[in-house]
């Protein structure tokens, strides 16, 4: 018995500290491959030096602070929007973000590393890498790292997660990979595969935002940290999680949020003009097209030879066709991308085929998976049209004398195309639309660079508007083409 | 042989029916069917509905499988359980067949309609093939039509252009099956008027008709399918005019009334 009392006397003690009326803060993180700031590790419990900073900061506060899971490159939409108090999740404090929000002092002052492979030979610095196309270099979403490519005019491809990025690198998809020096600690530092390449530089501050007209809880924030910075809790838990480096015991302690501050680099903070973004987003439309008309032209042809199968195959081959149909309508098509993208070249290496992963670039795969789902689409499409095709046009032809396959040909497929078109036209527009989801796998196409854009420029609205148009403006003159086509078609056909 | 003539077909073909045997699942559709046809002859199928008379007349060009007895056509016989495609393909050639509903192909001319077996199948010059084409369709007087599509055709006309099409092969005999029962009175006589001229090129012509007045005036035989069986057969007079059974006398009573 009195083991069970001394049990709830000390559950009663440990609570104590957030026994105030307030409501616990929600915490806005994204805990997906977020090593070593916040992540599930083996165990599946949420660690991370950021984690162990908001334990801190309970107790600073006096108040309980709940985890909210949020995509990281939607941190800042999200905390403007209310779905919770504050995010914290290494963000840097870029010019553009500070017009948006409230920053509180910064937690930690991180500095950019390039990594690449080991024996690297074809570059040593970051700079030979600005202008040349040739090279591409991996980094993350709405990072201050992706902003420094941007504005040096480095070839790259942003990622949400940091190692998908490092995967890519190992791969041989990546040239180099850049990111804030804790992400290269944790994922590059110890792969005897990788080396760093030259001193980090450009450092930056990580803080934490808050809503901008929140100042009381950015003060309360504020010397909350400055309590821990002055106790030593926060070097403690930096030093335990590996990224506490002269760099921060020199200058974390009088760091400010403020614009500034003596380490920024000023060119950073650029206006996102018109002109400044519009090449981006035609350049994503170009892509959006081309793929369209690319992975449409797959589509097509798997959906012929599928129908075909289905409906005139020996046994064997019909289940096999209606597995595929099955199959590939039955995938989201977000999972066969991130399958074919990321697994197919482990998969690929594991059947004695390395190297063949190279060639799987994000177009690729996004051609190859838009293509193999839209394929199953056709397919019931035409197999649907070629059977609604009069069974008396098969005799009429038999009777002419016409073998099966000729009849197919010249009598049947006719037919089917024109009463496929209508459906296969709202197929198209339905890939076309579907082609942003290649933007999950790096892909600039013209979702992704709006994602990039509005991000780094906040600009939701406006940025939004223009590549709605843009879309638009693919796709009603394809509306229109299609339903010329088949008026033109439909002319020429009746009973 | 002397079937090069574009205009005039050689003579029609003979056809021979032995204890033709069609079932689908248990019934029997054709029960034993024997029957003669000489060449050049128009012979009509007549007979209640249900009665195997469109069943007959495709088990004679191969779109229809049979299970039991022989059909030979011209110089090719067709048996049951072995489907020969040499066999069936020689006898396409030489029998072209008319539909009720037509069948033309929509998605091509007039013309391209009676071309596509000549130059797709024969392999037919596409330049001979058209002008011959363009004969055909005047023989059927829709020579101004040809570069029309099925769609802006009369029912007639469709008809007419079908027939110009079953002519491009040059055949030796034509199957009609109910090729005037889509048709409205005036149309029909378009359709007849053309069959009959046929008849004076020596075509043997196997029609399935409920025209009992054009089987009467043109036919040489009739024959009178009932319950699968030849119920009767004979001279148009003999069959329509003076029924030997009882069978026949009751159809012939119903359908001319």
């Amino acid at each position: 018995m009195a083991g069970v009392w001394s049990l709830i006397l000390a559950s009663l003690c440990l609570a104590a500290p957030f026994q105030s009326a307030d409501p616990p803060l929600r915490w806005g993180c994204d805990q997906e491959g977020g090593a070593p700031y916040c992540f599930l590790d083996g165990k599946l419990e949420r660690v991370g030096f950021e984690v162990d900073i908001v334990r801190a900061l309970e107790k600073k506060l006096g108040r309980k602070i709940q985890f909210t899971q949020y995509g990281f490159e939607s941190l800042i939409p999200g905390l403007l929007k209310g779905d919770f108090d504050f995010a914290m999740n290494g963000l840097e404090v870029l010019p553009d973000r500070r017009q948006a929000i409230r920053f509180t002092r910064p937690y930690y002052l991180y500095r950019q590393q390039l990594t690449v492979r080991k024996g690297e030979s074809r570059f040593t610095r970051y700079q030979e890498l600005a202008g040349n196309t040739d090279r591409l270099v991996g980094t993350m979403d709405g990072t201050a790292a992706e902003a420094l490519l941007i504005r040096d005019g480095v070839t790259h491809a942003s990622y949400s997660t940091p190692t998908e990025a490092y995967r890519d690198l190992e791969l041989g998809r990546l040239d180099a990979v850049l990111l804030d020096l804790p992400m290269a600690r944790q994922y590059a530092a110890d792969n005897p595969a990788f080396a760093f390449l030259g001193d980090p530089f450009a450092p930056g501050r990580y803080a934490i935002a808050v809503p901008p007209d929140e100042n009381a809880l950015a003060d309360s924030i504020d010397r909350a940290l400055n309590d821990m910075i002055g106790d030593g809790t926060l070097q403690t838990i930096l030093t335990r999680w590996k990224i506490w480096d002269d760099f921060n015991a020199q200058y974390l302690a009088t760091a400010t949020s403020a614009a500034d501050w003596e380490f920024e680099d000023r060119d950073s903070g650029y206006g996102w003009t018109i002109a400044r973004y519009l090449p981006l987003l035609l350049d994503g439309a170009r892509v959006t097209l081309l793929l369209t008309l690319a992975s449409f032209a797959l589509a097509l042809c798997i959906g012929l030879g599928v129908a075909t199968a289905r409906l005139y195959g020996p046994k064997p081959i019909q289940i096999l066709a209606v597995g595929y149909i099955e199959f590939f309508r039955g995938v989201p098509l977000l999972l066969l991308l991130f399958f074919l993208y990321f697994g197919l070249p482990s998969v690929l290496a594991g059947m004695g085929l390395p190297g063949i992963g190279e060639f799987i670039t994000p177009f690729a795969a996004a051609w190859l998976g838009l293509g193999l789902t839209y394929g199953a689409y056709e397919a019931e499409i035409q197999r649907a049209a070629i059977q609604s095709v009069p069974p008396g046009q098969w005799e009429a032809a038999a009777a002419l004398g016409m073998p099966k396959g000729l009849t197919f040909r010249r009598i049947i497929l006719p037919q089917a195309v024109r009463i496929a078109l209508p459906p296969t036209t709202g197929d198209l527009v339905a890939l076309f639309k579907d082609t942003s989801v290649a933007s999950a796998i790096t892909l600039l196409e013209l979702n992704k660079q709006y994602q990039i854009l509005a991000k780094s420029s906040l600009k939701f609205v406006e940025i939004g508007l223009i590549t709605a148009i843009l879309y638009l403006a693919l796709s009603v003159p394809l509306g229109i083409a299609s339903r010329a086509l088949e008026k033109k078609l439909g002319a020429t056909h009746g009973k | 042989m002397a079937n090069d003539c574009a205009q005039t077909p050689p003579g029609g073909l003979g056809i021979r029916i032995r204890q033709l045997v069609k079932r689908h699942g248990d019934r029997e559709i054709l029960r034993g069917i024997q029957l003669d046809i000489q060449p050049g002859h128009t012979v009509a199928l007549i007979g209640p509905s249900g009665g195997g008379k469109t069943t007959l007349l495709r088990c004679l060009n191969g779109l229809e499988a049979f299970d039991g007895g022989s059909v030979a056509v011209g110089e090719n016989t067709l048996h049951s359980g072995n489907r020969r495609p040499l066999e069936i393909a020689r006898i396409r050639q030489t029998v072209g067949m008319i539909f009720q509903d037509f069948q033309l192909f929509p998605h091509l001319s007039v013309l391209e309609n009676v071309t596509a077996a000549p130059i797709w199948v024969q392999g037919e010059n596409p330049r001979t093939a058209r002008e011959r084409a363009l004969q055909l369709l005047e023989r059927v007087k829709l020579a101004d039509f040809s570069n029309r599509r099925p769609s802006q055709l009369s029912g007639g006309q469709k008809q007419r252009v079908a027939i110009a099409r079953a002519l491009a092969l040059r055949p030796r005999g034509l199957l009609c099956d109910e090729i005037t029962s889509a048709l409205d009175p005036e149309t029909k006589h378009e359709v007849l008027g053309v069959l009959e001229d046929l008849k004076r090129d020596g075509l043997t012509v196997v029609m399935v008709t409920h025209e009992i007045g054009f089987a009467r005036r043109a036919a040489d035989r009739v024959v009178l399918l009932a319950d699968g069986t030849v119920a009767e057969e004979g001279t148009a007079g003999d069959v329509i005019d003076s029924p030997k059974t009882e069978r026949a006398s009751r159809f012939l009573a119903r359908v001319l009334g």
